[in-house]
């Protein structure tokens, strides 16, 4: 899926979708990015815009923990909204500042959701990312 | 002479199968609690569930449908947190074993009983009985206040975090975008500092996990571990020019708490690379780990700036630093202390001043359950 990818980026911090929108255009300039900065406003979108799941393979990086609720949950929703739909391929990445176990714990147990992306996004991580990499980790060590 | 009080003291329930005995008992602690009876097992189940203030059960031994062993054994199933005393007319040993084992008895009293033996054990037995209860009560507030406290360290180190790696984000970003030299450095410096402030809120929470977990079931493979903590510090830019050593040999299981295992060796590890002499041209670390029987001997050693002898001792303290820089935060070593402490091993410190550090520890396993 590397020609026509789609990446929607989720985070109510408005900085971090600048960032995010930015670095994806700077790895690569055709790689349309659609930003949302509330979980409502996803589910509402997701509703609403049948084609463009039908129409394109989509990557989702959502933040974990945002007002108006988290990445697991918002990522099952929009899962099972579209998979009523004729879709193509989809895959859910979750990205946040977290450093407890127990989310990271929860992205592996789920099936849904492909990695944990620990924030700051890198320009390594969306190019592992984009490039099918299965694996991608927490960028920020423990010292 | 030991005094009830009815007001506080809750009630006490009296079985016996003889109408006579269970009357005198009520003329006897009326005054004193209150005090409710049954003429047989299954109307003292009745008095139980109708009066959850009984703190106290006292029973016959020798009753013709069940005896007081047995009715206990099923009291404790149903009421485990009430007090269970037993009458017995004969010294049967088979009745006490019984009633010790069977019925977790908390005491027995000779028939025909004597007003002041069984005020005194009523009196105590209220005591355990209160004393459990306020404990398990403590327990439980403590449970919550602890899950409390996790839900509380978690959400401060995201909420903190959080701005932090927007600015790590943006310095990112700008590195990109930017081309003046002296607008790079200075993004160079925000970078450092973001690295630094992060790494302080990630030890506080490693000190944080190693106080605060209890769990030491885990399988610890040293090679993996030590391998796992140097590919996780590769990218430092103080760990590029140090060759690591790594000798691990691993002779059967070792079960511990990985959180703090992992902790000591990552601060141990990062300060043997952080604090090398920068003259230097063969900077070195060497992390040996041997287990044996169930117990870890590590060592890491560095050829880096030593300790001063008058130092050595302070180095494990809260909040020391060797030097007013800005690499430390001070919690390094105490933290390391702490979770050595908790795990039941020891540690030891060789140090040359200008020369290097070599730190030594026993660590025992725990062993599989």
């Amino acid at each position: 899926m590397k020609n026509d990818v789609n990446i929607v980026v989720v985070d109510d911090n408005e900085i971090d979708l600048m960032i995010g929108k930015r670095l994806i255009s700077r790895v690569d300039s055709n790689i349309t990015v659609k930003t949302f900065s509330s979980f409502c406003e996803v589910v509402s979108w997701v509703r609403s815009d049948e084609e463009y799941f039908t129409s394109n393979d989509v990557v989702f990086f959502i933040d974990i923990y945002m007002p108006d609720g988290n990445g697991f949950k918002l990522s099952q929703e929009i899962f099972d909204q579209i998979s009523k739909y004729n879709k193509k391929n989809t895959i859910f990445y979750l990205l946040s500042a977290t450093i407890d176990d127990l989310d990271l714990k929860k992205v592996k147990k789920s099936d849904l959701i492909k990695g944990f992306i620990g924030k700051p996004l890198t320009v390594d991580t969306i190019n592992k990312v984009i490039n099918g990499l299965p694996e991608c980790q927490s960028s920020s060590a423990s010292s | 002479m030991i005094k009830l009080e009815k007001e506080h003291d809750g009630a006490v329930l009296y079985v016996d199968d003889e109408q006579n005995n269970l009357n005198s008992f009520r003329a006897a602690f009326r005054r004193e609690l209150h005090v409710y009876t049954a003429i047989n097992a299954v109307e003292a189940l009745k008095q139980l569930k109708k009066h959850p203030n009984i703190k106290v059960i006292i029973s016959d031994q020798r009753m013709p449908d069940i005896t007081g062993v047995e009715f206990f054994e099923k009291v404790r199933h149903i009421y485990p947190n009430k007090v269970r005393i037993i009458l017995t007319g004969y010294s049967d040993i088979n009745a006490v074993v019984d009633a010790i084992n069977k019925g977790q008895v908390y005491r027995f009293i000779d028939k025909p009983w004597d007003t002041d033996r069984v005020r005194m054990a009523m009196h105590d037995a209220i005591e355990l009985y209160d004393t459990k209860k306020a404990l398990s009560s403590k327990n439980e507030s403590l449970q919550v206040a602890y899950n409390e406290l996790d839900k509380f360290v978690y959400s401060v180190s995201h909420d903190l975090r959080s701005p932090l790696m927007s600015i790590l984000g943006i310095a990112n970003l700008a590195e990109l975008d930017v081309e003046d030299e002296k607008a790079l450095e200075y993004f160079k410096s925000i970078k450092g500092m973001v690295d630094k402030l992060d790494g302080y809120i990630h030890q506080i929470i490693d000190h944080y996990k190693g106080t605060h977990g209890s769990d030491f079931s885990d399988q610890i493979d040293f090679k993996e571990l030590i391998n796992e903590i140097i590919e996780s510090i590769k990218f430092h830019p103080e760990a590029q020019d140090v060759r690591f050593n790594v000798e691990v040999v691993q002779e059967g299981a070792f079960v511990s708490n990985h959180m703090n295992i992992k902790t000591i060796l990552s601060n141990l590890i990062s300060n043997a690379f952080k604090y090398q002499r920068e003259e230097e041209t063969n900077k070195w670390v060497d992390i040996k780990a041997s287990v044996k029987n169930e117990n870890a001997l590590i060592k890491v050693i560095d050829n880096g700036i030593g300790i001063k002898e008058n130092k050595m001792n302070e180095v494990f303290n809260m909040y020391y630093r060797e030097k007013v820089d800005n690499k430390g935060s001070g919690l390094g070593l105490f933290i390391v202390k702490e979770a050595i402490e908790k795990l039941g091993g020891n540690i030891d410190l060789k140090s040359t001043f200008g020369k290097g550090t070599e730190i030594i520890m026993n660590i025992p396993g725990k062993g599989e359950e």
